[in-house]
């Protein structure tokens, strides 16, 4: 694991809505993913996770504070640059996989490397080769409703890192999967973060989560209370993830 | 690969999908028909003057179309004739006249003379019978697209017109009035019996020119020394007469305002369908947005989708079209569809494939890529 930051936040505050329905979603948060690290995010709901990550991953631009990618800040960014930012340094992994429902599992992977403006040499071999390696071989020609929860959500993952970006934020990627699908996802998250190097965050109320994670960041009214790793963490985590997290 | 995923967000609901081409299609089809139907009001209302061998016409002024015809001197053309540059002077003679049928009953024609032997306007399409079997007396043309009308259908038949007998010498096909009223052709001095005219009028003088007569000036040259009459070139004799039946009674105006009214429910259709598929994929979209596709690459993706609707459309459209065409073609309008309709009809398309195009695009720019955090 190395321990440049990939992606750090400093200060962050988020004010959402306007006039008397103005809510404050995070409150001076710092956080720093480092390359080959897996954290996990977690926190209950309306403690600001989602917002975090959607800042963290350059969608939502904060109220004050400075968002660093690959040490660039992104505060003077437009709409498009921050596009562009993502193209190139995030791939997301989305809790309802997000998937096309038209294309086959290939074609959503190929369909990422269009986006990404990707050369590659064979994009149909490429999205092959990603989707392969999460073990989808058997699935290529498959449309998403042929598919099952677990296996969607690698059709997500390898869609995230077949442009070979170093940052994988995934949003409650194991909240709609049974045990061991919900598993295997996170082997796979693990295997991105320990094998390829990649710095993955993941939003998380799942507790069978927490052995997977290298860090465990616990959020709560728009702060973070605590970071570490699941043994210092473990007499705590319950509490801390919030009401909805299930062993 | 913006292509694959555009025509797979449309077919992956077919049902849908067909509604829209259809839609598309039937917008195209009425275009078509609208357009097609001006285009042969066009030619029909033209077919007399495009079909005769004037290089100038002369006539009566004030004359708004070929069909609704005054008198002039026949005797203008011999000073017409004598202006340099001119080979030949032909008189016309056009006028409404009462058809009776050989069965009873009767029917109004529009009776068109000349001279068989100069040929200046003569039946075309001949199926029976030749133009110099007009030089007999009694001798007349008639279209068979007619036959029920005029009660005769082949050569021999005899009716009357204003009470004076007129024999079938030859039979033609596709020559069809804008008017109600058939075109009869016959000769000169057989026209003026049955118009009751007098044999110094004319309704027309045709003007033929030498090669390399500089039409303009004999135009100048004749027009100065003709009193009450008017000097015009074929074309803008065919445009005043495409103004005076399109125009001034209204006809043009009505398929204009279909064709227009047919342009804009096609447009909505299509913007409709557009903007729905672009809101049932709107979590695909906002997907594509977060993981950082550029607006450029969302727009292709709603330009592709409109494109493919638009060519679906018009696969439909000229099914349509095709069976529209064939069940006109025996009717007394027929509808033409020319190259340069097409060329209009595709412009319309690429039109509405835009305006569509663009009212999703506004849809999909609005769309917040942190929607796919909160759902």
């Amino acid at each position: 694991m190395s321990s440049d930051p990939v992606l750090e936040v400093e200060n962050i505050e988020m004010v959402l809505g306007d006039g008397a329905r103005c809510v404050q979603a995070l409150k001076g948060v710092c956080l720093s993913l480092a390359a080959g690290e897996f954290v996990l995010l977690v926190g209950p709901s309306g403690s600001g996770k989602s917002t975090l990550l959607s800042i963290m991953g350059c969608i939502l631009k904060p109220t004050r504070g400075v968002v660093r990618v690959e040490g660039r800040s992104t505060e003077k960014m437009d709409k498009e640059r921050l596009a562009q930012l993502r193209r190139k340094h995030v791939g997301f992994v989305f809790q309802s996989y997000n998937l096309f429902p038209g294309l086959t599992a290939r074609q959503n992977v190929e369909a990422s490397l269009a986006i990404r403006g990707h050369r590659a040499a064979d994009p149909r071999e490429t999205a092959e080769n990603a989707l392969r390696s999460v073990g989808l071989a058997h699935r290529l020609h498959s449309l998403p409703g042929q598919l099952s929860g677990g296996e969607q959500q690698r059709v997500a993952i390898a869609r995230a890192v077949v442009a070979n970006p170093s940052i994988i934020l995934a949003d409650e990627p194991t909240a709609a999967l049974d045990s061991e699908a919900g598993r295997g996802v996170l082997q796979e998250l693990r295997r991105l973060a320990r094998e390829q190097g990649r710095a993955v965050l993941a939003v998380s109320h799942d507790a069978r989560a927490f052995p997977f994670a290298d860090r465990i960041v616990c959020m709560q009214d728009g702060r973070i209370l605590s970071a570490g790793t699941e043994p210092d963490l473990t007499p705590a985590l319950p509490r801390l993830a919030g009401d909805n997290c299930h062993a | 690969m913006i292509g694959i995923i555009a025509f797979k967000n449309l077919l992956h609901d077919p049902a849908r999908f067909f509604a829209t081409a259809a839609g598309i299609g039937l917008s195209f089809v009425l275009v078509t028909v609208q357009l097609g139907l001006l285009a042969g009001f066009d030619r029909t209302i033209s077919a007399m003057i495009d079909h005769a061998k004037a290089d100038l016409w002369i006539v009566p002024n004030g004359t708004a179309a070929f069909d609704d015809p005054s008198q002039l001197e026949s005797t203008q053309r011999f000073a017409a004739a004598i202006a340099p540059g001119v080979k030949r002077v032909t008189p016309m003679l056009v006028g409404f006249a009462e058809w009776r049928r050989p069965g009873g009953g009767s029917t109004t024609v529009i009776v068109v003379g000349s001279d068989p032997r100069t040929g200046s306007i003569e039946p075309w399409n001949v199926r029976s019978g030749r133009t110099y079997d007009l030089k007999a007396p009694d001798a007349v043309a008639i279209d068979t697209s007619y036959s029920q009308q005029l009660g005769v259908s082949k050569r021999g038949d005899l009716a009357r017109i204003e009470g004076i007998p007129a024999r079938v010498a030859v039979t033609t096909n596709g020559i069809r009035s804008f008017t109600t009223s058939p075109y009869v052709f016959t000769s000169l001095s057989q026209a003026r019996a049955f118009l009751n005219a007098d044999a110094s009028r004319a309704s027309y003088l045709a003007v033929e020119l030498t090669p390399g007569a500089d039409a303009a000036l004999v135009r100048e040259h004749i027009a100065s020394r003709l009193p009450n009459v008017e000097v015009l070139t074929p074309t803008e004799f065919r445009r005043r007469n495409v103004e005076r039946w399109l125009l001034e009674t209204g006809a043009g105006i009505a398929l204009l305002a279909g064709a227009g009214l047919a342009v804009a429910v096609g447009s909505v259709i299509m913007m409709q369908s557009l903007y729905t598929s672009v809101n049932d994929h709107r979590k695909e979209f906002a997907t594509l947005r977060a993981m950082g596709s550029s607006k450029r690459f969302l727009m292709s993706v709603i330009a592709c989708q409109a494109a493919i609707c638009t060519l679906a459309g018009c696969a439909l459209a000229s099914i349509g079209n095709f069976g529209v065409i064939a069940l006109s073609a025996s009717s007394s309008l027929p509808i033409q569809i020319s190259a340069s309709l097409m060329l209009v009809l595709g412009a319309v398309a690429a039109l509405m494939s835009f305006a569509a195009a663009f009212a999703a695009a506004a849809k999909v720019g609005r769309v917040d890529p942190a929607e796919v955090f909160a759902q």
